[in-house]
């Protein structure tokens, strides 16, 4: 039995031969793709979207996945930088952790690109970081509810979600969050602060125990659409998963823009939801992997996506620019 | 009956396993050799080391525990508190101005909490008498939580950065890359003259084996078994230590999905997960089985779930052979 575990083994070293990436026309240009996850839409958003560049540009891209494990991530990179990639796009686990493979990418000579969430502290620069603005997003999308409240006269008894706080966007929406709800405390009161570590289970048991709380509590303020499973079925155990206008209606601001946000917000369950440019960055990233690979240097090493505000007000005039946009029903 | 003449069969034919098990190992490197592009290159045979020792540190602390006829749960949990622990001291405590203070007792004390998990473990399966399963496991979700929680406290994120750069020697940065492969070589030969040649090595086969019969001998089994996880707890502490400069980063989620890969390694090596055989040979071949496939399979750009997906294949197939055999054992003996 072991002699058959030890041969399968040795085949599939064997087979795996043939069940490689994509090789394309341009063998010079060899891209790595490190990500955490494809746990949500947003990410596979980015996936297809860099894949299917790489595929129309002719270069070859190798995708990894670490599967939620930083030090996994990091031993993916060095094995990456093994294969002599010419350039590493990376949307990191941890953006403390991947401080250690970003240097030795760099030493080697590869340049990296951060696809969404950025490298922390000052150790290393990355050649691109290709980022949303999550700080100005999360302001943006939370004093556009603040506002329409105050000229409703509406308060809100508010339940705040935060997302894993290793990934550096989680922060940034948090501080976003925050900062608009002390500048308009006649209009939020925040009853519970729930961190979800970007896991359904975590999110669900919170909620249910928040909502248990605060019966009364009538809005949710969640970083992600990833987060949207555990908030209907908690709300929905509490017969409070209602659309805007019903009795029991909970008012839901969110971030991200994925399929499953922004059918809610078009079917009328929540509010408004920063959508993120999730298909244009993975294309972006492999553009500039290419440039990078052949010695073209950005003008500025850090780019912004501004991402699309999308409340039920403006919903039919703006969602069309959104990604998601074309799989709503 | 036969008794001996049953034993010396399964007894020979666990050689003819763990010698295949290298035959499989030197084949699987040649055919890396051959047809994996970049497999030679200085640094990816540096990597593959350097990949390699921390797992062949915590695999050793757990093949103690396993050979016991246990399981340890809780080493993937002092991973990461080690980790976060040892670099809230060196980044932002009030030593951390003075790395050359900072760095030592940081060490100390991620071996220090590695020891204690391992004495709780020890103390709730010999006096409690819980289940290693049951024990472990609930040190595992405590430790891990507290971990977590820590960190979120000290530093407001999931991780701590700003490490001193000298502690990242012990990781192997640069040309210091022997450093974490030779202490993981050291704590090998330790482990494996332990087993072998001393008193207790003996004990911890007998009590794996038979501890009824070993109590009657007068071995001492409590000790024996809070001694065992006073080890795997201390190896799973010097792991964090190597992990923790090589990623350079206190990171509360450290290990997280490592306990799939630490099982492997001891099961696929060839020490039985009922206990009272194997060893540390047979743990640091499957230790460089598992590095490999790893390594060769991110190499070639084979899909990641298609790795994981071979590793579950392995190891089910190695513990279902390791079940027969014990199965077999005990129906001739019977």
């Amino acid at each position: 039995m072991k002699k058959v575990a030890s041969l399968i083994a040795l085949v599939s070293l064997l087979a795996a031969l043939g069940s490689t990436s994509v090789f394309a026309a341009d063998a010079k240009v060899k891209i790595g793709l490190s990500m955490d996850s494809l746990e949500s839409a947003f990410w596979v958003a980015t996936y297809d979207g860099a894949i299917a560049k790489a595929k129309a540009l002719g270069v070859q891209i190798i995708p990894i996945m670490a599967e939620g494990d930083a030090a996994k991530q990091n031993q993916q990179m060095e094995n990456l930088i093994a294969q002599k990639v010419t350039a590493i796009i990376c949307a990191p686990k941890d953006g403390a952790a991947i401080v250690a493979s970003i240097k030795k990418a760099q030493d080697a000579g590869i340049p990296v690109i951060m696809n969404n969430r950025p490298v922390q502290g000052n150790d290393v620069v990355p050649a691109l970081s290709v980022l949303s603005d999550n700080y100005a997003m999360a302001k943006e999308v939370l004093k556009w509810f603040a506002e329409k409240a105050k000229k409703e006269g509406k308060k809100y008894k508010t339940i705040l979600l935060i997302g894993n706080l290793a990934d550096e966007n989680a922060v940034e929406r948090q501080k976003g969050h925050k900062e608009i709800i002390a500048a308009y405390k006649d209009v939020f009161n925040v009853v519970a602060e729930i961190p979800t570590e970007w896991n359904h289970e975590i999110a669900l048991k919170g909620l249910q125990n928040a909502l248990q709380a605060n019966p009364d509590a009538n809005l949710i303020i969640t970083p992600s659409d990833f987060l949207y499973p555990p908030i209907r079925s908690a709300l929905e155990q509490v017969k409070r998963w209602a659309k805007v206008g019903q009795k029991n209606h909970m008012a839901i601001v969110s971030f991200d823009g994925d399929e499953g946000g922004m059918q809610y917000l078009k079917d009328g369950y929540s509010e408004a939801d920063a959508a993120q440019g999730a298909t244009f960055t993975g294309e972006y990233c492999v553009e500039w992997a290419v440039k990078l690979s052949k010695g073209q240097k950005p003008a500025n090493p850090v780019y912004r996506d501004p991402g699309i505000i999308v409340t039920m007000d403006n919903f039919k005039k703006v969602a069309p620019s959104v990604w998601s946009f074309k799989s709503l029903k | 009956m036969n008794v001996d003449s049953t034993r010396k069969k399964v007894f020979s034919k666990r050689l003819v396993r763990e010698n295949s098990i290298l035959v499989f190992l030197l084949t699987a490197i040649l055919a890396s050799v051959v047809f994996v592009p970049n497999f030679l290159s200085v640094f990816n045979i540096k990597n593959f080391f350097l990949q390699a020792s921390d797992l062949l540190v915590i695999a050793c602390g757990m093949t103690f525990i396993v050979l016991n006829g246990g399981i340890d749960f809780s080493v993937t949990s002092i991973l990461a508190l080690g980790s976060v622990v040892g670099a809230y001291i060196m980044a932002l405590s009030p030593l951390a101005p003075f790395p050359m203070i900072s760095i030592p007792v940081a060490i100390v004390v991620m071996l220090g909490l590695g020891a204690m998990v391992g004495a709780i473990n020890g103390f709730s399966i010999t006096v409690l008498k819980m289940p290693s399963f049951i024990a472990t496991l609930a040190t595992q979700m405590v430790f891990s939580g507290v971990a977590v929680l820590f960190t979120s406290r000290v530093a407001s994120r999931a991780s701590i950065n700003g490490l001193p750069k000298a502690f990242f020697v012990i990781g192997g940065e640069g040309k210091y890359f022997l450093v974490p492969i030779v202490l993981a070589a050291l704590v090998f030969l330790i482990s494996y003259f332990t087993l072998q040649f001393t008193g207790f090595g003996r004990n911890v086969l007998s009590v794996g084996t038979n501890p009824k019969a070993s109590f009657i001998s007068g071995i001492n089994v409590k000790k024996t078994i809070f001694m065992l996880c006073l080890l795997s707890g201390l190896y799973a502490g010097l792991a964090s230590v190597i992990a923790t400069g090589r990623n350079q980063a206190g990171i509360a989620s450290l290990g997280d999905k490592m306990f799939i890969s630490i099982i492997a390694s001891i099961v696929i090596g060839g020490t039985s997960i009922g206990g009272g055989s194997g060893g540390f040979k047979q743990t640091l071949i499957g230790v460089f089985f598992i590095t490999l496939i790893n390594n060769t399979m991110n190499l070639l750009g084979v899909e990641w779930y298609i790795t994981m997906l071979f590793q579950g294949i392995l190891i089910l197939v190695a513990a279902f052979a390791d079940y027969m055999i014990r199965i077999r054992l005990s129906v001739r003996r019977g």
